[in-house]
């Protein structure tokens, strides 16, 4: 039993991203009525796919272990993709922040921060009843 | 939280096989106990397996659903599926899987130690 397991690492980085994707959208919806502020948006699903494997398609075969592992568990160097949210409409000042979509997205992500902790609360839970259950 | 090494528990269960203590313990009072337990005599149970078999597919079983629980976190996290009930269901069914087996063991545990303070 790994207490730091794939898993949880992947539930730690989903996590860490998405508050980084709060913290995002608050700075859009902050600068709603910047003249020229152009919406950003962050894509890091993609990386993390990449990083877990799921599929294991990206995986390769390791018989010795001094072969290394390629495609499976490189949570070190994850970075999430920000960058202008190329869609935005254009308003007379130069803004593109559309505060209804940037709502509907916070809302979004919270929902999936509060599942994502409650995730990682029923796994630990499983490890605690293991531990904590004498006889 | 995978459950490894099931491999190594053929080996506990091969050595220290219910089949052969019943069948030591015949053995060792003579044709006074005629302990006749029908799922362990002769190691056959209704469907053809062993105890130890039984046993070890039940664990498997558990295992399989851990793995299949972390494989839907895993999905989510990542932003594969979307599926919140989804995922919510294989945890839990994991978790309730793993503590009927862990009950299961501490049942056994005490029926072991039941029989351990048998005055004979």
């Amino acid at each position: 039993m790994d207490v730091n397991d794939k898993t949880l690492k992947a539930l730690t980085t989903a996590l860490n991203f998405r508050e980084m994707r709060q913290e995002l959208i608050s700075s859009n919806v902050a600068n709603a009525n910047t003249p020229g502020y152009k919406a950003k948006k962050m894509d890091f699903e993609e990386a993390l796919a990449r990083a877990l494997d799921v599929d294991g398609q990206m995986q390769m075969n390791v018989k010795d272990e001094r072969h290394h592992t390629v495609g499976n568990g490189g949570f070190n160097n994850l970075e999430p993709e920000i960058y202008d949210d190329p869609n935005g409409v254009v308003s007379e000042n130069g803004n593109t922040v559309d505060v209804e979509a940037e709502m509907a997205k916070m809302a979004e992500n919270k929902l999936m921060y509060d599942a994502l902790v409650q995730l990682i609360n029923k796994k630990m839970g499983i490890m605690k009843y293991a531990i904590n259950s004498d006889k | 939280m995978a459950i490894k090494d099931i491999g190594s528990f053929q080996q506990t269960l091969g050595t220290g096989d219910a089949r052969g203590w019943s069948r030591k313990v015949d053995n060792d009072f003579g044709s006074n106990f005629d302990i006749k337990t029908p799922g362990l005599e002769g190691g056959n149970v209704e469907n053809g397996k062993t105890f130890g078999e039984f046993l070890q597919d039940s664990i498997g079983k558990v295992n399989a659903l851990q793995h299949d629980a972390n494989i839907q976190m895993e999905k989510l996290a990542s932003g594969e599926s979307q599926n919140l009930h989804e995922t919510l269901l294989a945890v839990e069914k994991a978790e309730i899987a793993f503590k009927t087996m862990n009950q299961v063991r501490s049942k056994v545990l005490d029926a072991y130690r039941e029989i351990m303070k048998m005055q004979i």
